[in-house]
């Protein structure tokens, strides 16, 4: 478990876990850790990537989630049809009695309909569970029917009537999907005659012209739509508002409300995905059909391979089966394989880091992601479009007054004369004094970073060495030799400008 | 009174812990475990908005001390609780 809980503060930003990963890892050492802990510290590693990823991430991240939820459950579906019916309650004048009212009036007609004499003459009226029914004996196929019988109430839209069924619905899962809307409306049906049945026992129960028989509900049929397979309606019943809600409701609770959008999107197009999947599915097993029912067309087929997830399973088990077998009759070319493999593989990886480290990638340290350079465009008779470059000392300024960003640093690349055993011109940098904290460097390498006395007072104070250990106070000095070589990417020494 | 922060912050007001202890303390008085993703995440908010503070260690439990402006947040947070307790007590004895 620890191994796992380890495994899982990947997930956390590196500077959280270069800050807190050593002391994290000690209670974990010393506490017990058990599923709950597991999934709180998922939980939290989800939290903090929300908060700190870009929406880009936020996106990409979530879409590939959706996209496996969408697939797994488009996949994983067995080929069912669903159909689902509603009857609607009609709200009546006091709501008080309502809704006990309603509620037992439903469940005694429900009870009805799922009664066995019911579910017989159902079975029998739409042919349902014909090869059951051939080879077994009736309560098998009423076994096989109870599971695919679905009925719930949908609340009210109003919030004093919460709990009260503004609608009940009714929906038959069944693998013809004609078939599956049959059984639907027919249950719609006679589940409204019970209800008929229920209304005018309770009504003869009571006292006539009494008020109670007016909070007495009224019910209307709302006839099934085709059924649609079941894998779709799993997919589709993630996208409805109650799901998203209740995501809002949790983002609100972590205190990332702000990031819900790029959730949410992310989230959705990975669900198209998915339902773009099951609809494919769906296609698949329609062409499978047609291909039954018009004998052998070879062309049917050959969609049907190309598309049919086993068939991929097949071939790439067959590939691998083949590659071994070549494998094991050559050793050496194994060998040989395996080492350019590795090889290739390992250089890849490295030439990426590198160009990833160097082009692609932010070079500061900490958060790269939330590090943005800032130029000035400066416009001329010649260029109107304007041309990017440097910003003024003023510019500066202003732009760090105002707050738009966390902080922001400045440089200049100047060329400086040195002294001692490095003599001549080299390159080296003016700072303000907020750049190795903007650069997120908390030690340099050699050298000493900015003492907080140094960055006391502004304005065009004296130029000084910051690496090497004994820098000369003097202004416009020089400097140590040895910070001029070990300088980063040979850039030179730092200075700072007061 | 399950807000991890509060828990943190009540647990350090009795002395310097690092995060094993406070898991121990936290279960002791408010009987509330704190899982260990809940427990760093509070610590993280805490010491950013400077209410504890790190503490120098040599071993690698690292032990957080809570610093004043944490204490008179605490006592805020507290005072507020209590009205509501003292409330809730005195409208349930009339009941």
């Amino acid at each position: 478990m620890r191994r796992a809980i380890r495994f899982i503060t990947r997930l956390y930003p590196s500077n959280w876990r270069d800050r807190y990963g050593r002391e994290f890892n000690a209670l974990l050492d010393d506490v017990n850790p058990s599923w709950r802990d597991l999934l709180d510290v998922l939980r939290r590693g989800l939290e903090m990537r929300v908060a700190t990823w870009t929406f880009r991430k936020i996106v990409t991240a979530c879409g590939i989630a959706g996209a496996l939820l969408g697939g797994v459950l488009s996949f994983t579906a067995p080929d069912l049809y669903v159909s689902i019916a509603a009857i609607r309650v009609h709200a009546a004048q006091s709501p008080s009695p309502r809704h006990p009212t309603v509620l037992s009036i439903l469940e005694n007609a429900w009870d009805r309909v799922v009664a066995r004499d019911s579910q017989i003459a159902l079975i029998e009226r739409n042919h349902l569970y014909d090869h059951e029914r051939a080879t077994r004996a009736m309560d098998y196929a009423i076994e096989r029917m109870d599971p695919h019988m679905l009925f719930w109430t949908v609340p009210g839209k109003e919030k004093t009537f919460n709990a009260k069924p503004d609608s009940a619905v009714v929906a038959f899962v069944y693998e013809d999907a004609a078939k599956a809307r049959l059984t639907t409306r027919d249950f719609n049906a006679t589940l409204m005659d019970e209800l008929t049945r229920e209304i005018a026992k309770a009504r003869s129960a009571m006292t006539p012209g009494s008020p109670a028989q007016t909070v007495l509900p009224k019910f209307e049929t709302i006839d099934p739509p085709p059924a649609v397979p079941l894998a779709v309606e799993l997919v589709r019943s993630f996208s409805s508002p109650n799901v998203y809600w209740s995501i809002l409701k949790l983002l609100a609770e972590m205190e990332l409300k702000h990031r819900a959008l790029p959730v949410f999107f992310g989230g959705g197009a990975g669900l198209l995905v998915g339902v773009l999947l099951a609809a494919l599915r769906r296609w698949i097993s329609e062409v499978r059909e047609r291909q039954q029912d018009s004998g052998n067309a070879y062309a049917l087929r050959r969609i049907i391979t190309e598309f049919s997830p086993s068939s991929w399973l097949d071939m790439l088990l067959q590939d691998v089966r083949f590659a071994v077998r070549s494998l094991r009759r050559s050793p050496f070319l194994a060998c040989t394989t395996v080492l350019t493999l590795a090889l290739g593989i390992g250089l890849n990886t490295g030439v990426f880091t590198v160009i990833n480290a160097v082009l692609f990638r932010a070079r500061v340290d900490r958060d790269p992601d939330s590090f943005v350079r800032l130029y000035a465009q400066n416009s001329t008779p010649s260029v109107p479009q304007g041309q990017l470059g440097g910003m003024s000392l003023a510019d500066y300024r202003q732009y760090r007054a105002a707050q738009s960003l966390s902080d922001l640093a400045a440089w200049h690349q100047i060329e400086a004369t040195l002294g001692g055993e490095v003599s001549g011109d080299v390159r080296a940098l003016l700072v303000s004094c907020n750049f190795f904290s903007v650069y997120g460097l908390d030690r340099p390498k050699l050298g000493r970073l900015f003492f907080a006395n140094e960055c006391s007072h502004s304005g065009a104070g004296p130029a000084e060495p910051v690496c090497g250990g004994s820098s000369d106070p003097r202004p416009g000095h020089q400097l140590e030799s040895s910070c001029v070589h070990r300088g980063r990417r040979g850039a030179g020494a730092l200075f700072r400008h007061g | 009174m399950s807000d991890p922060t509060l828990l943190v912050l009540a647990s350090l007001a009795d002395g310097d812990k690092h995060g094993y202890a406070m898991v121990q303390d936290i279960q002791h008085f408010a009987n509330i475990r704190l899982g260990p993703g809940t427990l760093y995440a509070a610590i993280a908010r805490l010491e950013q908005r400077g209410w504890i503070r790190p503490m120098k260690s040599q071993y690698r439990r690292q032990p957080y001390c809570i610093t004043s402006a944490g204490r008179r947040y605490l006592e805020e947070q507290l005072a507020g609780l209590n009205l509501v307790v003292k409330i809730g007590l005195t409208r349930l004895k009339r009941a």
